[in-house]
């Protein structure tokens, strides 16, 4: 046909007419047939060419309706009859293998069958008000409704699902691929359901009990574990829970329920039982070095919210519990009896050398086991901070250490260690937060090892300063360095001056130190009598210097220095005979030693002692016996030294006194008296007077403290001014606030010394408040 | 009281008990002045000034002497005397009498 002719033609709309209701009837019953046929797997007549055209023709003749419900009846039908009682027969093992074959027969014949009606699902399905389902899923609903919502059905296959479950649980083997096929067929038969959730069904037959199930069984399990094994056994059961589990996910079940599983793990294993873990674990684990375990338990804690922070707690806590038994240890020590003088030297030391110790353990323990968290390394370093602060004498100890280190040379270490030990002194140093106290301490002891040369290696000494500086500084360092410096050119200087005329006139053998005022912890001596000759070294050389330095004023330091005398003692006859009975009431005189000084002969040997010494012991030259008194006017050095002096003179080893006493107390006294010991004797030629330290440390420290108070009140006024030159007008608030900043690298400033500073600088006219505004402040330029 | 002393034995005059064989001794030295610090940058004369201090000069920051006998840093005072050639302390003209070495 061609079109050309129907243009005029009008185009008839084509409508059906609708078919009558027998040939529907008659229709319909073949394809019922056709139906039955292929739920009972034999041939038919047709073709289904020819089912098919039934079927378009059933729907165009508007006798879908019927073909519809039809297709439901038979459906049903074959359901409640044909399937349904094969579920009756099947028991305990093969109910899932049964249902297997079941839906893998159903949905393929469900699946042949809508090919055959395929115009309904095209046609009517589509046109349909209100809208219908097409027929697989329409099929998927009836086996859903009559197979597995039966209540027998229902019930067998969640108790086999489950049961299967828990029988692999038990490391049983089970057929897992039939719980694969139930569990994608109840993902099937979710995708039909009304809900909006498209996991619906699944979650409602299986699922829920599962997880419930699930959840049952890792409550009781864990407790079981927790009774039965120790901290590291069960971390590493959780690990294989969850590999199961995971295995079992994989295979057949979803990633949305392994997700909820997991949940469920973490809740139960870690969670609930996290704190028990770390309790029973922790200590252990860190006190036999299990790095390994440890990092297991953080591995296993990281999964669970507040894990970790359960973990660095319990670790910051464990660190407390440590280093606070160091400090009783110590103050044990300190407590009991009187302390020798090792023991007090020992004190700082081993204290320090133990927060190291900790420390090191501590921190491997971090790198090797905790993955080198930086939470856990701030709450490790908080902890030590407040340990370490939370001690006065901190700044005191360190110093000591590095001291102590120092003058032996670090000989315990490999020299290769060294670098890493000053490292991690340094390090230890960055968490004083009263950095100008150390430095206080530390200008201290470096000065006597430059003095008295202790140093062993003057390249350990440089390399701490230098690690100082870079931790703060070349400001905080500067007058160390200064320090070194002076040695420096003191030895060049002496170096020139033995070259001089004026030194070789000299018949005593000088030499001196030439130090930076500033940069010393000493300050300007008064004054002592130095017998002529003597002083007469020093005084030529101090032409010399300021002739070599103009503007400059040299002043001796008499509380420093030593010097080497020679020293005669040339025995006595006659003493013992004239003093016999009052000696013996007197303790600090020497009657012991002169019973038998008679038999001494003459002997000389060397003492080695500081200047104060030396100017006591020239007076005896000229006099045979001096009393305190006179020696005190005759010397001129403080009563306190001089007590000292004398103490160490005449109080030690009774052979080894250089001097008698004759006093009627335990303290000298002025009225006390002494002479030379002729008695004195020593192995040694040469020999060290001791002198002997401050009775009371206690008395030194608060001086030293004092010190660094006054240091402090300077600090701060010189940062109120830096800062207000700089910015002219400043709140109180403010000028508090980048005063602190400024000032915290050295210590912490207290806001009330701040304010104190600021209105004794506004008294001096640096700064002035505002007219109107009491809390605002002006420089005054 | 004195019944035990020895003062009877002869003093041995003509053989010192003591003879000083070497002395190491210890001296520090300081700038001659009579003010401390520095009237221009506040800091202690002994100490660099600010200014050397954050360059890290401190080594060459000496003081100077006025012929009014006042001291002050010789690098402040070289900056001062640009503006104003007074001493700040006494304002009298300003002539250098010595620079410390």
């Amino acid at each position: 046909m061609s079109y050309k002719h129907s243009d005029s033609s009008k185009i008839k709309q084509y409508i059906p007419k609708r078919m009558d209701d027998e040939e529907a009837e008659q229709k319909w019953k073949s394809l019922k047939k056709a139906i039955n046929a292929v739920h009972a797997r034999i041939h038919v007549t047709m073709s289904f060419e020819e089912y098919y055209c039934s079927a378009y023709a059933m729907v165009t003749g508007k006798q879908g309706e019927m073909l519809y419900r039809g297709f439901c009846e038979v459906i049903s039908e074959h359901l409640i009859h044909q399937i349904r009682p094969l579920f009756e027969n099947a028991i305990n093992e093969n109910f899932l293998e049964t249902l297997d074959t079941v839906w893998t027969k159903f949905n393929t014949e469900t699946i042949m069958i809508r090919d055959l009606l395929m115009y309904v699902d095209r046609s009517f399905v589509d046109f349909h008000r209100p809208p219908v389902k097409k027929l697989y899923d329409v099929a998927l609903d009836l086996f859903r409704e009559i197979i597995v919502d039966y209540p027998t059905i229902n019930d067998q296959l969640k108790a086999f699902m489950l049961n299967c479950i828990a029988q692999e649980r038990q490391y049983a083997h089970i057929s897992w691929i039939h719980l694969k096929s139930a569990c994608q067929m109840l993902h099937t038969l979710s995708s039909t359901t009304n809900s909006g959730n498209k996991r619906y069904y699944y979650e409602q037959v299986f699922e829920g009990p599962f997880l419930r199930e699930t959840q049952e069984y890792y409550q009781t399990s864990s407790q079981k574990f927790l009774e039965e094994n120790s901290t590291s056994v069960y971390v590493k059961k959780v690990r294989e829970c969850f590999k199961d589990e995971e295995s079992r996910s994989d295979r057949y079940l979803d990633d949305e329920t392994m997700r909820k599983v997991f949940k469920i793990l973490r809740e139960e294993l870690i969670r609930k039982n996290m704190q028990i873990l770390v309790n029973n674990g922790l200590v252990d684990m860190i006190n036999n070095e299990k790095y390994m375990e440890l990092r297991d338990l953080y591995e296993l804690l990281k999964e669970v919210e507040n894990g970790l922070n359960l973990l660095a707690d319990s670790l910051g806590e464990f660190l407390r519990h440590q280093i606070s038994y160091l400090n009783e240890e110590n103050t044990e020590a300190c407590s009991s009896e009187q302390l020798t003088i090792e023991k007090q030297l020992f004190k700082p030391i081993a204290f320090i050398q133990s927060i190291l110790d900790v420390k090191d353990q501590f921190d491997t323990i971090i790198s090797r086991a905790f993955n080198n968290d930086t939470s856990f390394r701030h709450r490790i370093r908080t902890e030590f901070e407040k340990f370490l602060n939370g001690n006065k004498r901190s700044p005191e100890f360190l110093s000591l250490y590095i001291d102590e280190k120092l003058r032996k040379g670090f000989k315990e270490v490999r020299e290769s260690e060294v670098d890493l030990l000053l490292d991690k002194i340094v390090n230890l140093f960055r968490h004083l937060q009263e950095k100008d106290v150390f430095e206080r301490y530390y200008k201290i002891h470096l000065s006597k090892r430059l003095i008295f040369n202790k140093t062993s290696n003057m390249d350990y000494e440089k390399s701490v300063i230098s690690k100082l500086r870079d931790e703060c500084g070349a400001i905080f360092t500067m007058k160390l360095e200064g320090m070194f410096k002076d040695m420096g050119t003191s030895a060049d200087l002496m170096e020139e001056y033995k070259n001089t005329p004026q030194f070789s006139s000299s018949n005593v053998e000088f030499s001196v130190q030439v130090l930076t005022a500033v940069n010393w912890p000493y300050h300007a001596t008064t004054s002592i009598n130095i017998p002529l000759n003597v002083l007469n070294a020093f005084e030529t050389f101090k032409d010399y210097y300021l002739g070599k330095h103009s503007g400059r004023k040299l002043d001796l330091l008499v509380n420093q220095g030593y010097a080497e005398l020679n020293a005669y003692f040339y025995g006595s006859n006659k003493r013992e005979e004239e003093a016999p009975s009052q000696l013996e009431s007197q303790p600090y005189t020497n009657s012991s030693v002169n019973s038998n000084s008679s038999l001494i002969p003459t002997r000389k040997y060397q003492l080695i002692v500081n200047t104060y010494t030396m100017v006591v012991l020239l007076c005896f030259n000229e006099r045979e016996k001096l009393s305190f008194k006179q020696l005190l006017d005759e010397t001129k050095i403080p009563e306190k030294e001089l007590v000292r002096v004398l103490q160490s003179l005449s109080m030690g080893k009774t052979s080894m006194r250089v001097l008698c006493r004759q006093g009627k107390n335990k303290e000298i006294e002025s009225a006390d008296e002494f002479w030379l010991n002729d008695g004195f004797s020593s192995k040694l030629k040469k020999v060290r007077i001791q002198m002997i330290s401050n009775r009371n440390c206690l008395e030194k420290e608060p001086t030293t403290r004092e010190k660094v108070e006054e240091d402090r009140r300077h600090e701060v006024e010189a940062a109120i001014v830096r800062i207000m030159k700089a910015r002219k007008i400043l709140s109180h608030s403010e000028l508090i606030v980048e005063s602190t900043n400024q000032l915290k690298a050295r210590f912490n400033p207290d806001p009330i010394l701040i304010k104190r500073r600021i209105e004794n600088l506004i008294e001096r006219d640096y700064l002035k408040r505002d007219d109107q505004d009491q809390k605002l402040y002006h420089y005054i330029t | 009281m004195n019944e035990s002393s020895p003062s009877k034995s002869p003093p041995k005059s003509e053989n010192k008990l003591f003879t000083l064989k070497k002395w190491n001794a210890v001296a520090m030295w300081a700038w001659d002045v009579e003010c401390d610090t520095c009237a221009i940058c506040r800091v202690h004369l002994m100490e660099a000034c600010l200014r050397c201090q954050s360059d890290s000069k401190a080594e060459d920051c000496v003081v100077v002497w006025g012929e009014c006998n006042h001291s002050f840093h010789n690098c402040c005072m070289s900056l001062w005397v640009k503006q104003n050639n007074r001493c700040p302390l006494c304002q009298q003209d300003w002539t250098v009498q010595r620079i410390g070495q």
